[in-house]
Formats: C-alpha cells, sequence, structure tokens
C-alpha cells in the first residue's frame, strides 16, 4: 500500500499550483488546432491518448524509469543525451528541457540535493535536463517508487494537454476533466505492463505540427 | 545468417574514391544477390547509382545487408529503382541493415523509394550512418501499408531505426519507429516519410524555411526542423498516397540541391 506521505508528496508535486512551467506547452496541439486537425474534445482525447501509447509508455516513461534507478552523474547523462538525440523536433526539445530546467529550479528551491545535483550537469554541459529524466530522478529522490513517480509523469503530461485545450478553446473545464476521466483506463493499463526494453517513439502527426509551430504566425505556447 | 551469398554479412558493399581528376569514380565493389546495380552515371555533380533488387521484394527469414562508403571528397547519390515490397512473413520476420560511411569533404546521398507492407509482413529495417568531419549527408526513409487486394487486412510488425553518428562515435540522431498496421489505421497515418541531413547543410542560410515551401507544393503535410545540437535538418512527411510522397521527397531533394549554399 502507498505510503500516504508519498501519497501526498506526489499530489503537491502533481498540482497545477506546483512552479515546473508547464502551462507554457501544448506539444503540438497548438498547431493542430491551427491547421484544423483537431477541432474538438474528441480530437483533443484522440491526441492525449496517441501522445501517452505513442510516446510517453514507449520513450519517456522507459527513461524515466531509467532515470529513477541510478544516481550516478554520468548515467544521467547518458540517458539525457539519448533522449535529445532522440526528440528530432526543435520545439520538443526546447519545450521538454525548458519543463525539465524549471521542475529542476523548484525542487533546488526546496533543497532536493539530486535536483542542485542535475542542476550542475545542465551548467556544466554534461545535460540539457529533459524532462522525463529530470522526472525520474528528482522525484526518485524524493521518496517517490517508481509505480507512484510513473503515474505522476503520465499525469502531468495529459493533465497538461487538458489545460492547453482550454485555454485554446478547444474544451471547457469539464469537459476537459471528462477527458482526464478517459484517459484513466489509458494510463491504467499502460502501467500494468513493463515497459518496453529500447526506448521508442511514433508520433508523427505532433512531430511535424511543432516542427511548422516554428515557423507559425500564432504562438500562445512555446511548442 | 543469410541464405545467400555475401562478403562480410553483406549482399551489397559499395567503396567510392576521388579520382586524380577530381571526379568520383566506383572503387570496389561487391554485388551479390538480390542485389545489382546500374552502371554508375557521372552528371558532372557527382556520381549516380541506381540500386536494383532482383528478387521479389522482402519475404521471411530474409537479411539483406549493405554498407556504402564515399571516400574523401566523393560525391555519391544511391538511389533504387523502385519500392521495396514487403511480403506476408507468418513464420519469420524480414531485416535488412544499410550502413553508409561518409568521409571527409564527402557527399552522400541515399535516396531509396518507400518500403510498401504487405498484410501479415514483419520487418526490421536499419540505416546507420557515420559522419565525419566535413562531410554531408542526406537520407530517405518512407514506409507505407497495402492492403493488396485484402482489405481490412494489415501489415504485423514495422521495426525501423536511424542511427546517425560522428566518427568519434557520438550519437547524434537516434530515430527508433516500432508500429503496426493496426496501429496505423487507428491513427490515421497513411503514408510517413522522413528525409533527414547532416553536415554543412545546417550552416546552409535559410534552408529550413525552403524546404518548407517546397515541400507544402506537394500536398502533403509536412514539417522542418532542426536536428539535435544542429547537426542538420529533418523533414517529417505524411502523405495521402505513394505517389504524394514521391513529389514530396522530390520537390524536398531538388530544393536541397538547388540552394545556392547547398553543398549537397
Amino acid at each position: 500500500m502507498t505510503d500516504i506521505r508519498t501519497l501526498l508528496t506526489a499530489l503537491r508535486m502533481g498540482d497545477s499550483a506546483f512552479p515546473s512551467g508547464g502551462f507554457a506547452f501544448s506539444w503540438g496541439l497548438e498547431t493542430l488546432v491551427e491547421d484544423g486537425k483537431v477541432n474538438d474534445g474528441a480530437g483533443v482525447l484522440e491526441f492525449a491518448r496517441s501522445q501517452l501509447w505513442n510516446r510517453w509508455a514507449t520513450a519517456d516513461r522507459v527513461m524515466a524509469r531509467r532515470a529513477a534507478e541510478t544516481a550516478c552523474d554520468e548515467e544521467w547523462s547518458d540517458l539525457d543525451r539519448m533522449l535529445d538525440a532522440m526528440t528530432l523536433a526543435s520545439e520538443l526539445r526546447s519545450g521538454s528541457c525548458q519543463a525539465g530546467r524549471a521542475l529542476l529550479r523548484a525542487h533546488a528551491g526546496l533543497g532536493s540535493q539530486v535536483a542542485l545535483r542535475w542542476r550542475r550537469l545542465v551548467a556544466d554541459g554534461r545535460a540539457r535536463g529533459h524532462l522525463p529524466v529530470v522526472q525520474g530522478a528528482v522525484w526518485a529522490g524524493s521518496g517517490m517508487t517508481v509505480e507512484i513517480l510513473e503515474t505522476l509523469s503520465a499525469w502531468t503530461l495529459v493533465s497538461g494537454i487538458a489545460q492547453a485545450a482550454i485555454r485554446l478553446s478547444l474544451t471547457g473545464p469539464l469537459e476537459s476533466q471528462t477527458i482526464l476521466v478517459e484517459v484513466t483506463d489509458d494510463i491504467a493499463g499502460i502501467l500494468a505492463a513493463p515497459p518496453p526494453d529500447e526506448p521508442h517513439a511514433f508520433t508523427p502527426l505532433a512531430d511535424i505540427a511543432v516542427m511548422r509551430h516554428e515557423r507559425g504566425d500564432v504562438r500562445l505556447f512555446a511548442n | 545468417m543469410s541464405r545467400f551469398a555475401t562478403e562480410h554479412g553483406r549482399q551489397l558493399a559499395l567503396d567510392f574514391a576521388r579520382a586524380p581528376s577530381g571526379g568520383t569514380f566506383l572503387k570496389r565493389q561487391y554485388v551479390a544477390f538480390p542485389f545489382h546495380i546500374t552502371r554508375p552515371f557521372d552528371d558532372g555533380d557527382g556520381l549516380l547509382v541506381i540500386l536494383q533488387s532482383l528478387g521479389a521484394g522482402l519475404v521471411q527469414g530474409d537479411r539483406f545487408a549493405a554498407g556504402i562508403v564515399a571516400g574523401e571528397g566523393t560525391a555519391v547519390t544511391i538511389r533504387t529503382q523502385g519500392a521495396t515490397i514487403a511480403h506476408a512473413m507468418p513464420a519469420d520476420d524480414a531485416l535488412q541493415h544499410v550502413r553508409l560511411d561518409a568521409h571527409p569533404g564527402s557527399r552522400l546521398v541515399w535516396q531509396p523509394r518507400p518500403l510498401v507492407l504487405f498484410p501479415g509482413a514483419r520487418v526490421r529495417t536499419s540505416l546507420e550512418v557515420v559522419v565525419h568531419d566535413g562531410a554531408d549527408v542526406m537520407w530517405c526513409d518512407a514506409f507505407l501499408p497495402h492492403d493488396a487486394g485484402e482489405p481490412g487486412k494489415h501489415f504485423a510488425s514495422l521495426q525501423s531505426e536511424t542511427v546517425v553518428r560522428a566518427d568519434d562515435g557520438t550519437l547524434l540522431v537516434l530515430d527508433r519507429v516500432r508500429t503496426s498496421g493496426k496501429d496505423l489505421a487507428c491513427s490515421g497515418v497513411a503514408v510517413h516519410g522522413t528525409i533527414g541531413m547532416v553536415g554543412g547543410i545546417a550552416a546552409a542560410p535559410g534552408l529550413a524555411d525552403t524546404l518548407s515551401v517546397a515541400v507544402a507544393l506537394s500536398g502533403a503535410y509536412a514539417g522542418v526542423s532542426s536536428l539535435p545540437g544542429e547537426c542538420g535538418l529533418l523533414v517529417r512527411v505524411l502523405a495521402d498516397d505513394g505517389a504524394m510522397l514521391a513529389r514530396a521527397v522530390e520537390d524536398v531533394v531538388a530544393a536541397v540541391a538547388q540552394h545556392p549554399r547547398s553543398v549537397l
């Protein structure tokens, strides 16, 4: 059974009030709306599911777990470099790094020794601070189990998408909550199976949207 | 282990070198079944080789490997004559591996036609690129499902991996895809293509914008972005069909070649 203190820590860090900067990113949703590829709540749900199954479950989860299972600077750097090489759209890379660094800043401010070590890695140019590996390292350092931190990582992804959908006027607050209810089974289904041995990702529609965002005229989000 | 004759596990090995005249010539070749190459054609801007397959495409148990070496100062383009058909594979998968080595000052274009995945196909494909200082490499990678007259049937699986490294082993790009025909059908993705380029091309000013305009003309949904570490550019394409994809690829390749600061 999950320790109550661990659960409270996860709730606090998954709260939108936690200063991790997640509100700045749409992960391609903004351009998909602009291009007419996503028009309503059903489209947002499909987008969230694609992000969960085809990127988070197969790449981000793998990297977060590996980062959680080590406390070695060199291994963290290697994971960060590998994720950087796998993230082929420029604004996906910069978004992942901005979010990861925002998370580091918040945890360093709260006295996390892991976050302080990570910030040195970033300052020394040994890592860029990609969000999934930072989440794994920092959240494990704060006492979370792998199961809890994976759940939190998946939750922050889909809740960020749901919030972006509201800001893009695709959904209202209640419909966004409905989307979050819908993806609960997806997250549970993903976490019920072991992660793949090798990280991989295939979200071409979102990748292209993020690439097009670089040249977009309307930019509410950073990607 | 391949069922066919190989040299160091490869059915195809082509080594290109620079002639004293400054041109590029095919210094050494090993070509075994199912591959066949045309006579290299010098178009004045480098050597063009058309790679053909004498087989029926990919069938279960195939283990094909190819290696292309562009020596210092060479200019080489390799194209395939047609798409590669991957047939149903009930008992075993098929594997094809290509390695490109681009030595200093070389420019190498690897432009195969798409992989067409028939119902039941199970394919693992990998492209390994090693880029030395001062070299430029462009590669294309595309696949599409085809039901071959069996509506509702899908290819079983595709594992595709492109790994680009610097000559010191530094990982530059890792594009690793695992998908199935059923997943693709659910996601609405029809035809998927990637055109990547690394080397001095990354520094060509305005090229990304030029490519964005060029690829849009094909009608495909596409994007252009800089690769990790600003080592190059990547174009992702989703097309309605193979013809649209072919137009997109041709438009991108032509735009790169015509760009005033391009060395490709």
